[in-house]
């Protein structure tokens, strides 16, 4: 560990602390700023009647929808699917869902059993989705994003066998202070500390690291306090705890477990976070409460058509049904179709427009829900909510943040990867071959799932028919033109996660669509 | 080999309709996934009903998509879209059938979407190589229905690649 020099030793820290991961986030997000959402949207002024056609009832449709009839539009809404809500998509017990390809599941959940395949918590910061949750009488609780005594597990660390994240992070965080307090106390980082500075920062790193008096992290039962014992202080005879032993920090570092310690931290994943009770459509739901009765369902947009007097719109019957082809005319169109989809469709939208549209690719996800008779991660393990983080294709395991310490069966999140080889590779799966791998996987991390598993269902992105994807992909706004994106074309203004700063958040949708029907609206009102 | 590969395939097309998923058992042979997990050769084993041979095999991570046989590149990776027979599918859009495909006569077009990608779907030169890229292309041109002489190489991967590529692991969110 002496040998170790500062260059790989901030470095180390900088990526424990996911230095990547909050690049991303921070540029993303426009650093830790105020979000753009201000509150309930006013449209001031009368549109005079003017009809606005919505294509999509996700949450940006639905958003717009609402909007925009409150501001005294006409509004028609066409969905492709047979229900509101897009991606805000739960699965729930008795449901039936048919991928492309033509794989049909049927949800073999417990009732009251579900899983989110989309979104599935809600940052505290994403004002819009969490006002509308308020306005539209969506009750929330929390989503429990951290448990420290949930796993971090990786197959070539500890022979295989999955780490309490709170020993790894404790240890992890003991041995880095103790380095950093040994760098200090030698005068090593006199450059970049002041004489000042120096025992405030020796007494923070005591504190942070829970080193003793002499600067050291060791056994004992103040670092048990935050790792854990050997033997929980207990009540009456035989009740003084016994101090549990450290991992050596080779090991710790070797480990590489720290990679899973920065996701938390992220400003995306800060405690708390929430879930919508019962569901993600829950948020659907309450949205479709004020608009429903402006959306036609089962319709398939098959062209888009606008010219100096309005927007014409054909669609068919997305069931198959027949009934040939209708048309809906209106003065503006918000088009929340995701470009995966709308690529395909007839439209005559601006040559700029249409050249992001047409190369905007889409990402995949794979999402695996299991359910199995018993929580044995709570009954064995001590395991309420959180999630467990392993390197292996499942990536996570999240367990459910709801019904603590009840009897019977219960849903985990038992796969979720996010782009990459592993997406495409559940994406070539049947459904019944992902749950499998997500137990095979699983099942090192739990051996309980070999004798408690009850039933699965899988969802891969790229074969959702009504999306293709999970979200739209942004490699460089500026090169392929996001502000040519954005723009009210004429009389069609685009909008969805695809189109802001924040994808494949719901956030995102909503922000999007609150700025394309404000720009619209003053289109409308002031020419 | 490759008989057998592609009834399994089709098996599993077959069986897709499962709905009892509480029926499937987690009999994994740990030293099967552990072998497959690191690229390791598997002997045939019986295979489970709803489990293709390529699905019960499948590698992943940094072994997921190592082999250069193109008929196991297609179906553990362009499948998924595409669908096994390449017929494609609909939805509320669709994805082209590559079964009896005239784009499929010259390689130099499925090889400048598989490295690159177009419209909604990704590109997949970051992580296939130039031999890679051919295996595809020639299984695309001389099966699902295409009768094409293949004329893919590997010069011509090499120069339909983009100078700067984008990594596809990169995660926005996660």
């Amino acid at each position: 560990m002496t040998d170790m020099t500062r260059r790989r030793l901030l470095g180390m820290i900088g990526t424990a602390a996911g230095s990547s991961a909050m690049y991303y986030a921070m540029t993303a997000m426009g650093h830790a700023a105020p979000s753009n959402y201000t509150g309930p949207i006013k449209l001031d002024g009368d549109p005079k009647g003017a009809k606005v056609l919505v294509l999509g009832a996700g949450l940006a449709g639905m958003t717009a929808a609402l909007e925009l009839r409150a501001a005294g539009y006409t509004v028609e809404v066409l969905e492709y699917r047979e229900k509101a809500g897009g991606r805000c998509w739960t699965l729930r017990s008795g449901d039936e869902y048919t991928e492309l390809g033509g794989a049909k599941q049927t949800v073999g959940f417990s009732d009251g059993n579900y899983i989110n395949p989309g979104p599935w918590r809600l940052p505290h910061h994403h004002y819009a989705v969490m006002d509308y949750c308020r306005r539209l009488n969506v009750p929330i609780e929390p989503f429990i994003q951290t448990n420290y005594n949930a796993y971090v597990h990786r197959g070539d660390a500890f022979d295989g066998k999955p780490q309490r994240m709170g020993e790894i992070l404790t240890d992890y965080r003991g041995h880095v202070s103790e380095l950093l307090a040994k760098a200090v106390d030698q005068g090593k980082l006199d450059q970049e500390v002041t004489a000042d500075d120096k025992e405030l920062l020796l007494e923070s790193l005591r504190r942070f690291g829970v080193l003793d008096d002499q600067n050291a992290y060791v056994k004992s039962l103040d670092t048990s306090g935050y790792r854990g014992y050997d033997k929980q202080p207990g009540g009456g005879v035989d009740a003084a705890p016994v101090a549990s032993d450290l991992n050596d920090p080779q090991q710790v570092i070797q480990s590489q477990l720290w990679r899973y310690f920065s996701t938390h931290e992220s400003l995306d994943h800060w405690a708390p976070m929430f879930q919508p009770v019962g569901g993600m459509d829950g948020i659907a739901k309450g949205f479709e409460r004020e608009v429903g009765d402006l959306i036609t369902y089962n319709a398939k947009v098959t062209s888009l058509k606008q010219d100096d007097s309005g927007v014409t719109v054909t669609w068919e019957d997305a069931t198959g049904a027949g009934g040939g082809t209708n048309t809906s005319t209106a003065d503006y169109c918000v088009c929340t179709i995701p470009f995966s989809v709308l690529g395909q469709i007839d439209h005559n939208l601006s040559p700029g427009l249409s050249g992001v549209i047409s190369s905007m690719f889409y990402n995949g996800s794979t999402k695996v829900g299991l359910e199995f008779k018993r929580r044995f991660w709570e009954q064995d393990e001590q395991i309420y909510g959180g999630i467990t983080y392993t390197d292996q294709a499942i990536s996570q395991i999240s367990y459910p943040s709801t019904g603590y310490q009840s009897d019977g069966p219960a849903v985990l999140l038992g796969a979720y990867t996010w782009r990459g080889t592993d997406t495409f590779k559940f994406n070539a799966m049947q459904p019944a071959e992902r749950i499998k791998w997500a137990l095979r996987m699983g099942e090192k991390i739990h051996p309980q799932y070999r004798d408690e598993f009850k039933a699965g269902v899988a969802v891969s992105w790229h074969k959702v028919p009504w999306v293709l994807g999970c979200s739209g992909v942004w490699e460089d706004r500026e090169a392929q033109g996001y502000e040519e994106a954005i723009k009210i074309d004429n009389r069609v203004v685009c909008a969805g996660e695809h189109l802001s700063y924040i994808p494949a958040w719901q956030e995102g949708a909503i922000l999007s669509s609150l700025d394309a029907i404000s720009r619209l609206h003053d289109k409308v009102i002031n020419g | 080999m490759k008989t057998a590969l592609v009834t399994t395939v089709f098996l599993g097309a077959a069986s897709m309709a499962f709905a009892q998923s509480a029926e499937l058992e987690t009999d994994a042979d740990t030293d099967t996934a552990q072998a497959a997990e690191t690229g390791a050769e598997v002997g045939m084993k019986p295979q489970v009903a709803e489990m293709s041979e390529i699905a019960d095999q499948a590698s992943f991570g940094a072994a997921g998509y190592t082999s250069t046989d193109g008929e196991a590149l297609y179906q553990s990776l362009c499948a998924g879209c595409h669908m096994p027979d390449g017929s494609g599918a609909v939805g509320a859009g669709a994805y082209p059938a590559l079964r009896e495909n005239q784009n499929l006569e010259f390689a130099a077009y499925p090889i400048t979407l598989i490295v690159n990608g177009q419209s909604a779907m990704p590109a997949f030169g970051e992580f296939l190589n130039d031999e890679q890229v051919v295996a595809i292309t020639t299984y695309l041109q001389t099966h699902l229905g295409n009768d094409y002489t293949p004329d893919a190489t590997a010069e011509d991967v090499a120069l339909s690649r983009p100078v700067d590529p984008a990594d596809p692991n990169t995660a926005e969110h996660e």
